[in-house]
């Protein structure tokens, strides 16, 4: 009936409808609330092989050898009475090691206490003595003077008295995680 | 099989579209002459088919037996119908051509048809067809219709034309984009020719067409998962209808054209100004024939049938990302997906290609090169098309030439000019053959040396440098005697970095990939540095790790007479080319700062919608204007009730440091400048930034850096992984896969 009607204002009211559509799309108010505040972190960089973690900030950290595979855990996880491990750090100062080992009851009630000794780079920086079943967790600065190689840090955690086999080689401590950690910078 | 796969999948299109085109002629009652239906039945069908599938993309019903099957139905009601009522009254043919015309025209079009055939069956690795013309249909195939695209602006764009790619690509995959591609180049010359014929130039038609056809950079998108040609087509559609209207009064002639100058629109957002030629030449025309029916029947008809392939597009860009005409005009239609300032930049970039300059333009683009193409050295000879204009069929052609010209100066690539080129091409081709008695033979051998000059090997004698041309043919290829897989290793560098995304990365996880922009051979979601908002935000965060001046806070604290007010702007005080940045905003009143609360209600008089990372407590995250900075550019905080504040506390990048920043109070129902005494610190780049900015770029759901060695700061990612708390878990072709641990 408009249209019969009044031909030339319904063509113009066609046009504001459109007009409308396109203004309501570009001028359309948007005000946001306040978000959720973000927490400061505390960065830390690490060369770690962790049982539990597969990222690394060096991930050719490596097992040399003495740490027996464990396809559930990224090939890796009961310790033989020596063990070797590489860690290619990219500078002397800064660094904390840190490993997680845990003292397995069975091992324990057969063999007797054990003593662990980590070596960096041949020189013996902490020995840890296990009584009973359960984790411990180790944790120390390390001195820039025993890095002579970053790149090429080597340690050997050596554990004894272990449990022997019939067959295969000795069971020690499971490591979950073994490195060195630091402030990004 | 791959082979017989494109091949099929091209004919499919090809008859699906000229099924639908004979349909929609038909019920129109038109006749067309057998010469005339190999390309206007074609290209009447072409958009009714692309609604087709967009229908389907909709409503997320792509499968492969349904457009098989809603293919096969069209063609079967075309067969049926066309047996059932043959028709009697069409129009007799022309006279044939004598036989040297034809020698004239069959030879060259022939040789270069098999080479075009031979290139186009070849691997699909163009850029924008691997970027995004054969990559989004290939993901819209995967999600069997359209999805929410926010990080790829080129999704915003008309797809028409990949509308009928989708199909080929669901048959045939990604060669056979480029073969329906192809179609529209084998046929836009028997259009030219059939306008021409009517037109009483059949001669001039020949060699325009040839012309056009030939032109090197015509043959090269025509054979690639491009669309200037198949647009091209389309106008050209358009037009011819537009003058079966005009010369012959046929009213119903304004269905085809209305729905072919809305589908250009679809098809390149640069050829909508078909529409306003349509418009313009049915409203003169009408009002010159002094119609009873008056002006505006016609021009209703046309305009409607028109909206209807135009608007959906529209309707689609509202939706998906709130601008009718994305990536266009953000600034006049803000939305989150894309700044307003990357696209001036693009503009800006594509009005100087490669630094040329407009009055450099008819060098570069006929011979130079700097254009991304060629149209061939005979086009130097183009002014002669305005001999043409002594005829009626010249001054048609000119004043349907102009409008679809006049965009190319929003882009000056060569391949640009493709859109106009057959008006041009029949221009030149009347002009030619209208100078005295030497003008034929100097047609004809324009046209000969043209086919000459624009073989590719040819081209090294007289090109000066590099070409974007056909340069890769290989008939073992294109029937794949050679192995496709094997070719794309070998030689196209970006295939494998595909690859490696595939094999590393989680659906879901975006991928920033400055380097690498193929979307087509693998399936995750990757940003660059200016494809949408969120590539440029990741690219700007990423900087922040690499240049010291926008890793370096500039710290500054804005002191003023104590005020209570509910609402504070921050206003720029300075007009600069670069965007305003702020990372984080606070108030307080002498040395105790007024806590954020959840009232608080946060916008801005550009870019709102990211106004929130002002006030996220991070200052690697930041708000933008996401357009170059005014005068009076403003920052909004609504704090719900009065507050008395005397300091704004401001941090921002250094780079900012130049932009004056003025606070301003609702005061007594307006606002009031704030008298303010600044005080800037610089805080040099936090030593843990590069965490801050992984941590930001995971913010943003981006958990990879897929990064060329030669892009720029990555040889920091090589040199300070540790410190980025990045892991590389992939290198091919120069590309680094990092994780972000």
């Amino acid at each position: 009936l408009l249209t019969r009607s009044f031909p030339q204002i319904a063509c113009r009211a066609r046009l504001c409808l459109a007009g409308l559509c396109l203004s309501t799309i570009a001028c359309r108010d948007v005000e946001y609330p306040v978000p959720a505040q973000l927490s400061t972190p505390k960065y830390r960089i690490d060369a770690v092989l962790d049982r539990d973690r597969a990222h690394s900030s060096f991930p050719e950290s490596s097992v040399i050898s003495g740490v027996q595979p464990d396809t559930q855990h990224y090939g890796w996880s009961w310790t033989n009475p020596r063990a070797i491990l590489q860690f290619p750090l990219n500078q002397a100062e800064g660094w904390d090691f840190t490993a997680r080992i845990t003292g397995i009851g069975d091992v324990l009630a057969k063999s007797g206490p054990q003593t662990v000794t980590f070596s960096i780079n041949g020189q013996t920086v902490k020995t840890a003595r296990l009584d009973r079943a359960g984790t411990v967790e180790i944790e120390f600065p390390v001195s820039a003077g025993l890095l002579t190689q970053p790149a090429k840090t080597d340690v050997v955690m050596a554990t004894q008295p272990c449990l022997a086999q019939a067959s295969g080689p000795p069971l020690c401590v499971v490591l979950q995680r073994i490195g060195f950690t630091r402030e990004s910078f | 099989l791959t082979v017989l796969r494109i091949l099929f999948a091209t004919f499919f299109v090809y008859w699906m579209c000229r099924a639908a085109g004979y349909l929609l002629l038909r019920v129109l009652s038109f006749t067309l002459r057998r010469s005339e239906r190999y390309f206007f039945e074609f290209l009447a069908g072409v958009p009714l088919v692309s609604s087709l599938v967009f229908l389907l993309a909709s409503t997320h019903l792509v499968y492969t037996r349904l457009l098989v099957t809603v293919g096969a139905a069209i063609m079967i009601c075309a067969v049926v119908l066309s047996r059932r009522a043959p028709e009697h009254n069409r129009p007799a043919e022309y006279p044939p051509l004598s036989l040297t015309w034809r020698i004239v025209f069959w030879l060259p079009y022939l040789v270069f048809a098999g080479l075009y055939i031979v290139t186009a069956m070849g691997p699909e690795i163009s850029p924008d067809g691997t970027g995004y013309h054969v990559g989004l249909i290939a993901r819209y195939y995967e999600h069997r219709g359209f999805y929410s695209v926010a990080t790829n602006q080129f999704a915003g764009l008309g797809e028409g034309i990949e509308m009928l790619f989708l199909i080929a690509f669901a048959l045939g995959r990604h060669s056979a984009t480029a073969t329906v591609h192809l179609l529209f180049l084998l046929t836009l010359p028997f259009g030219m020719m059939a306008w021409s014929r009517r037109a009483g130039v059949p001669k001039a038609g020949i060699i325009g067409a040839l012309l056009f056809y030939l032109a090197p950079v015509v043959g090269k998108d025509g054979t690639i998962a491009y669309i200037d040609v198949a647009t091209a087509a389309v106008v050209f559609a358009m037009f011819f209808f537009l003058e079966l209207w005009r010369n012959e009064q046929l009213e119903r002639a304004l269905v085809p054209a209305g729905i072919l100058a809305g589908f250009a629109y679809a098809c390149k957002i640069t050829a909508s100004t078909a529409i306003i030629y349509a418009f313009l030449c049915v409203a003169v025309v009408s009002i010159r024939r002094r119609e009873k029916i008056g002006v505006l029947r016609p021009v209703a008809l046309l305009v409607g049938f028109a909206s209807l392939m135009a608007v959906p597009w529209m309707l689609k860009d509202a939706i998906q990302f709130g601008n009718p005409f994305f990536p266009l005009f953000n600034h006049w239609f803000p939305n989150p997906y894309q700044y307003p300032m990357v696209e001036m930049e693009m503009r800006r970039l594509m009005m100087s290609v490669s630094g040329v300059t407009f009055s450099q333009i008819p060098y570069q683009a006929t011979i130079g090169g700097k254009l991304f193409g060629v149209l061939g050295p005979v086009f130097v000879l183009a002014p002669l098309a305005l001999l043409s204009l002594r005829t009626k069929a010249g001054r048609v052609l000119a004043l349907a030439f102009v409008p679809i010209f006049l965009p190319y100066f929003t882009n000056i690539g060569a391949r640009f000019l493709i859109p106009s080129l057959p008006f041009l091409a029949l221009a030149l081709g009347i002009g030619l053959l209208s100078i005295p008695r030497i003008g034929m033979a100097l047609a004809v051998t324009a046209v000969l040396a043209h086919a000459g000059l624009s073989w590719p090997e040819n081209m090294n004698a007289w090109s000066p440098g590099f070409q974007w041309r056909i340069d890769q043919t290989s008939w073992r290829l294109a029937l794949r005697l050679t192995s496709e897989k094997d070719f794309l290793e070998k030689f196209w560098p970006d295939y494998k970095p595909g690859l490696l995304l595939d094999q590393f990365v989680a659906p879901g996880e975006r991928v920033f990939s400055p380097g690498m922009g193929q979307m087509a051979y693998h399936h995750r979601e990757i940003l660059g540095t200016w494809d949408s908002a969120a590539a440029r935000r990741a690219f700007i965060t990423y900087l922040m790790a690499i240049e010291e001046h926008l890793g370096a806070t500039w710290n500054r604290e804005l002191r003023f007479p104590t005020v209570t007010t509910d609402r504070i702007r921050l206003v720029s005080d300075t007009k600069m080319d670069t965007d305003l940045r702020i990372s984080e905003v606070r108030f307080a009143l002498d040395s105790t700062e007024i806590p954020r609360r959840p009232a608080w209600r946060l916008t801005a008089s550009a870019n709102p919608f990211e106004v929130q990372y002002a006030f996220d407590n991070s200052s690697v995250s930041w708000w933008t204007s996401g357009a170059p900075v005014e005068k009076g550019t403003w920052l909004q905080t609504s704090f719900g009730t009065p507050s008395s504040v005397n300091r704004v506390l401001i941090a921002q990048s250094e780079d900012q440091r130049w932009i004056a920043l003025q606070p301003e109070a609702w005061v007594d129902g307006k606002w009031t400048s704030l008298r303010s005494r600044e005080t800037d610190v610089r805080e040099p780049p936090r030593a843990t930034l590069r965490m801050e900015v992984r941590d930001e770029l995971k913010r943003l759901n981006i958990h990879w850096i897929l990064m060329p060695d030669t892009f720029y700061g990555a040889d920091d990612l090589r040199a300070n992984a540790p410190y980025w708390g990045i892991t590389q878990m992939g290198e091919v072709n120069g590309f680094r896969l990092w994780r972000l641990n």
